[in-house]
């Protein structure tokens, strides 16, 4: 096996091990809620600051214009778990995965926290686009952030090793 | 650097464009292919599907069963992600045509499992009449899977595998290192 499926197999097999418990009732109650509403409550704080006059419930963000509800796979948790998995299944050293995870998750959430504020100024402003902006738009952003982060870590990884 | 991120948002606008505007006729022939698997299936009376407004409308037959209208679009924008990535690499035409391919299946083989997922656990009394709870978990579960990372992963997958020697990242050879390390002024 060449190392290139050795790599993509370890990386499935983490993948699966780390979305699946995202499935599972408690998980999502203890910790993908949490993950949620601290979204949402930043998210709120930026739209505040746009002057935006939102009210801010758990993983809900309202106002007379429009209201999101961040859900499981809006919070950016997949997509770092996604590129967790990913730097976990390369040959590098732990402190160079350490940095990676720290660096790599705090992109990913800076780039979702950028996602939910559009999303709402969107929905408020052209709901029409809503539903295409949703998905297709912003989440090949959140996933391609975190390919293109792993893609320029790992030729690192590779030229310091 | 700047070039490669010129190709990648040319990329993601040719592929949006290519998912926005082939949609329908691809949601035509997914729903064909998908009809003929689903016929296995006695439970779903053998079902016919069709293009509905960038979804697909799935209706029995041969017996008495609910419609159900799946969102096609939602199984099938990940080609944006793998155009951008291509297209970032600006080479491997044979990588990117056989990318596509297996891309394609998984759209096939996600619409079967999103057809499945939706008799079996959003028809009320009818799913629980005809699928058991673990079956219902169990397509709900991959369903909601491959939404969330699977569809991503499959793109990420190829674009990784295809990669040329020339993307691979720069090695240094003995004889430069050699030679660096015996330059002036280093240690």
């Amino acid at each position: 096996m060449t190392p290139r499926w050795k790599f993509l197999l370890r990386f499935g097999l983490l993948l699966v091990l780390f979305e699946v418990p995202l499935l599972i009732g408690p998980v999502d109650q203890h910790v993908v809620r949490p993950v949620s509403a601290w979204i949402a409550s930043a998210s709120g704080a930026v739209l505040r600051v746009a002057r935006e006059r939102v009210s801010v419930s758990g993983t809900i963000i309202a106002s007379p214009c429009f209201s999101v509800d961040i859900q499981n796979g809006c919070n950016g948790l997949e997509t770092a778990l996604f590129l967790i998995a990913a730097v976990l299944a390369f040959p590098a050293t732990t402190r160079q995965r350490l940095i990676a995870t720290i660096l790599g998750v705090t992109l990913i959430e800076i780039v979702n926290l950028i996602r939910v504020v559009t999303l709402y100024l969107v929905g408020c402003h052209r709901r029409e686009w809503f539903e295409s902006f949703h998905l297709a738009i912003w989440q090949t952003i959140v996933f391609a952030t975190a390919v293109i982060f792993f893609a320029a870590w790992s030729r690192r990884a590779v030229a310091r090793a | 650097m700047l070039l490669r991120a010129l190709r990648f948002v040319a990329g993601a606008l040719a592929g949006f464009l290519i998912w926005w505007c082939a949609t329908p006729i691809y949601n035509d022939a997914l729903a064909s292919a998908a009809e003929k698997i689903l016929s296995v299936d006695k439970r779903l009376c053998g079902p016919h599907a069709e293009d509905v407004d960038r979804g697909i409308f799935v209706h029995p037959r041969l017996c008495v069963a609910p419609s159900a209208t799946i969102p096609a679009d939602q199984l099938t924008y990940n080609i944006i992600l793998l155009a951008a990535l291509f297209a970032m690499r600006g080479r491997g035409i044979g990588g990117f045509v056989l990318s596509l391919a297996v891309v394609a299946i998984t759209h096939l083989l996600s619409l079967v499992v999103s057809i499945e997922s939706t008799y079996a656990a959003r028809n009320g009394p009818w799913s629980e009449q005809h699928y058991s709870w673990i079956e219902a978990e169990a397509w709900v579960s991959v369903e909601f899977f491959w939404r969330l990372v699977g569809m991503f992963a499959i793109v990420f997958a190829c674009w990784w595998l295809t990669q040329s020697a020339t993307d691979r990242p720069p090695r240094e050879s003995g004889e430069r290192r050699r030679a660096r390390a015996a330059a002036p002024g280093r240690r």
